[in-house]
């Protein structure tokens, strides 16, 4: 099963049969949708997704593709989009799988408990992000920054003498071996493949990391404010709404109350 | 001894008006010294080394104490009263539903049901109580090792808006209220997990409810690196039949973040552990305070004086006073102890030393300056004064002193009167000479010339020791004093004064005397022709 998720499409085919083979359970649960439906529009050529407010461009036919390709697979319960994260989905045994950021490994648990209260233990293992149907290879890559309240010098002095023993190779490979966030410098990177790991599936995580880190290319997040109130507004939308719609009917309805957001945001 | 050796020496001995003038202000100085620096530690202004952290360790400790007692006897009481409230719920569930508790110790749609409709009771209870966590567990009468129950807990990264998560219950329950899962969710209560839970409801099927609050040690929340202690109530049916347990969780975090204490120190360190008479084990206390950092072992407990405690162990050294506290509800004895490093302890007994030291030389430069300057203020006229007096130029001995003006005054017409003295005698003299240059001429011409003449060849024939005596007879002195001022004897006076005779041809001292001082008279008014 998980060769055939090496190909976008091959990921929906094999959510279809998942759903089909589980009773209705979803195959995979996914944070941040926009950003896995963005890669998927970028391996139908586009580069340019959005015009100067940040937000879709609604002439952007690869990125309305990608969205309906999406929702329309929400609409019919292949793939989730969680309340809160998608480990959640994952722990209750309501979702095979789960994307998102690798730092979302520490939200997963040890075991998996359904609505009965059956449980069994939870094997996990991480993949890189499926590659595109046309053969391309992104990632998304965000991230957070230190910053320290401007007070007095000696607490800034305190905040450089914390953030240069945190970027110290040692603590950066052991902050990153213990959290699932990306090294911030190559060394500690070089050195995490011979990390001796408490939990096998941060080894899992940090060889898909590296797979990604060599043969994927990167794309940044967008740190566009109106990006991601925007993205908000419509996972809230689509949570509402996809109960009853038929999916087609319901990836259309979607990609218009996203582009009537400009719209309504212009006139406020 | 010295000191009175001191001031008799002072006044007895000789000495300068300036040195006695910086004798007194030394002493002056050094009585000025002790009450100011005495009035200094009366007034707290300083104060014996480390004196000041430890009062602020003493003050620190009161309000902590005070902090305690109200934090954790409201928790009970909160627990008691989240214990008789959902005590009335469960058993008007298990009425309505026709149900016994012991078909709630097993997974089922009742007892999720039952999580369901108490879900709300204890995430609204969590709101008002300052706790980390809060839960509810049913009694398991068949051994089983989990039990249906909640567990919610507080995301305490947002203390003042804390998000609720659901740590163990229904994944349903959580849903329907909107709250999410703990990312160690379990759906079940290990009661082996949970410290004394057969203990406490042993405990429960006896005691009455509001005398049943138990405080649990701190122990590792399983599933998460979160040290935590437990506040537990039974939950019992109006007729005694024990439901299970509930209360709240205080975890090590939340503590820390509740309790920040104001502080006037650099750091403090405020912990709370079972009560001990020993060792302090700071591994397992909750803690709070100022820009600290917890010990991380068993430290051992000492006084070191000034009623304060050291705390070391291998590494760390620390300065700090303790307290017991009773919590009436939870029937337990707590340690509060407050500390701060003993690097702390220590800069700020050298910095009141310091302080002190600088303060008293200070004083002391500022006295030495001033009495040196006034001094010279002071006595620069006297010795001015003194000066001319002694100089006699009482004019300009006046320096608008008065002592010193009436004396320069006094000694102005005391001089006065002096000069007119002498200037009377000097007259006097001068008459008296007169008379005696008349007198001799009136007797010259008594005076056979012949004699006189035979009289002056003799005089050049006279012996020293004659010429003298003879000299002494013309001054008019007695034998005695004669005597007196040559060292010689009756015998040898009178040699010398017949010789004398023989040689002058006179026959008595009367008449010696009388050639003499015409011979005299004749001299002097020789030379004055001259």
């Amino acid at each position: 099963m998980m060769k055939i998720l090496k190909h976008g499409m091959a990921f929906f085919e094999a959510a279809e049969k998942y759903y089909e083979w589980s009773g209705g359970r979803s195959f995979c649960s996914v944070d941040y949708l926009s950003n896995i439906v963005n890669i998927y529009a970028m391996d139908m050529g586009s580069r340019n997704l959005y015009l100067e407010d940040g937000w879709y461009d609604p002439g952007n036919k690869n990125a309305e593709e990608a969205w309906k390709v999406f929702l329309g697979a929400i609409a019919n319960g292949f793939i989730a989009i969680p309340d809160n994260f998608s480990s959640r989905d994952v722990m209750t045994g309501e979702a095979l799988s789960g994307l998102g950021s690798s730092a979302g490994i520490l939200y997963y648990n040890d075991i998996v408990t359904d609505d009965e209260g059956n449980s069994e233990p939870m094997n996990i293992r991480v993949l890189p992000v499926p590659r595109g149907e046309s053969g391309t290879s992104y990632f998304t890559q965000g991230g957070v920054g230190l910053c320290a309240l401007k007070t007095t010098s000696e607490k800034a002095k305190a905040a450089a003498v914390f953030a240069s023993w945190l970027l110290k190779p040692e603590n950066d490979l052991n902050l990153a071996a213990r959290t699932g966030y990306m090294p911030a410098n190559k060394e500690s990177f070089e050195k995490i493949s011979s990390y001796s790991f408490e939990n096998e599936s941060y080894r899992s995580l940090f060889d898909a990391l590296n797979i990604m880190n060599s043969s994927y290319s990167a794309v940044s997040v967008s740190n566009d404010l109106k990006y991601f109130q925007y993205s908000r507004e419509t996972y809230d939308y689509i949570r509402n709404h996809m109960e009853s719609a038929d999916p087609d009917e319901f990836a259309g309805q979607v990609w218009s109350y996203m582009l009537s957001l400009r719209t309504e945001s212009e006139s406020k | 001894m010295k000191q009175r050796r001191f001031f008799r020496a002072g006044s007895e001995s000789s000495r300068s008006l300036h040195k006695r003038l910086i004798r007194m202000m030394a002493i002056l100085l050094m009585i000025l010294l002790i009450f100011l620096v005495g009035g200094l530690f009366l007034f707290h202004q300083i104060s014996i080394p480390g004196a000041v952290a430890a009062n602020e360790l003493y003050l620190q400790e009161k309000f902590f104490t005070s902090s305690m007692e109200n934090y954790w006897s409201n928790l009970a009481v909160m627990t008691i009263d989240f214990s008789n409230e959902t005590s009335a719920d469960i058993e008007q569930t298990l009425k309505k539903e026709n149900l016994s508790i012991g078909e709630l110790a097993y997974r089922n749609e009742n007892s999720t049901a039952l999580e369901g409709k108490l879900l709300p009771v204890l995430i609204q209870r969590l709101s008002q109580v300052q706790c980390s966590g809060g839960y509810i567990i049913f009694h398991n009468e068949d051994g089983k090792e989990t039990v249906p129950g909640i567990y919610l807990k507080k995301d305490i990264y947002h203390i003042s808006n804390p998000e609720i998560i659901m740590y163990r219950g229904a994944a349903s329950a959580a849903d329907q209220s909107g709250i999410t899962l703990h990312n160690k969710w379990h759906m079940e209560i290990s009661f082996s997990s949970f410290p004394n839970y057969q203990k406490y409801l042993k405990s429960a099927e006896t005691a009455e409810t509001d005398k049943d609050v138990h405080l649990s040690d701190m122990f590792v929340l399983p599933g998460t690196d979160e040290n935590v202690v437990l506040i537990t109530c039974p939950l019992k049916s109006s007729e005694g039949k024990v439901y299970g347990l509930c209360g709240f969780e205080v975890s090590e975090r939340y503590f820390r973040y509740l309790n920040e204490q104001a502080t006037l120190l650099s750091r403090l360190i405020c912990m709370v552990t079972p009560v001990t008479d020993g060792d302090l084990n700071a591994e397992k206390a909750l803690h709070c305070g100022f820009q600290y950092v917890r010990p991380t072992s068993l430290l051992n407990v000492k006084s070191i004086g000034n009623h304060l405690l050291g705390f070391t162990n291998d590494e760390q050294e620390y300065v700090g006073v303790q307290e017991n506290i009773n919590i009436s509800y939870a029937n337990a004895e707590l340690t509060l102890t407050v500390m701060i490093p003993k690097r702390d302890y220590d800069e700020e007994v050298h910095n009141s030393i310091r302080q002190a030291a600088i303060l008293i030389v200070l004083i002391v430069f500022m006295a030495v300056i001033c009495c040196w300057y006034f001094g010279e203020r002071y006595l620069n006229p006297i010795r001015k004064s003194l000066k001319y007096m002694k100089e006699k130029n009482y004019a300009d001995a006046k320096v608008n002193i008065d002592e010193l003006d009436d004396l320069s005054s006094f000694m102005q017409e005391q001089s006065d009167i002096h000069q007119e003295q002498v200037s009377s005698l000097t007259k006097d003299r001068l008459r008296a000479q007169a008379e005696v240059s008349r007198l001799a001429y009136e007797r010259k011409k008594e005076v056979d010339p012949a004699v006189y003449d035979h009289f002056k060849e003799g005089l050049k024939t006279l012996t020293a020791a004659e010429r003298q005596i003879l000299s002494m007879i013309g001054d008019g002195k007695k034998t005695k004093e004669i005597l007196a001022q040559l060292s010689i004897s009756e015998n040898t006076l009178k040699f010398h004064l017949r010789n004398i005779y023989s040689k002058l041809d006179v026959h008595s001292r009367k008449e010696a005397s009388l050639y003499l001082n015409i011979y005299r008279k004749e001299r002097q008014e020789m030379a004055k022709g001259l």
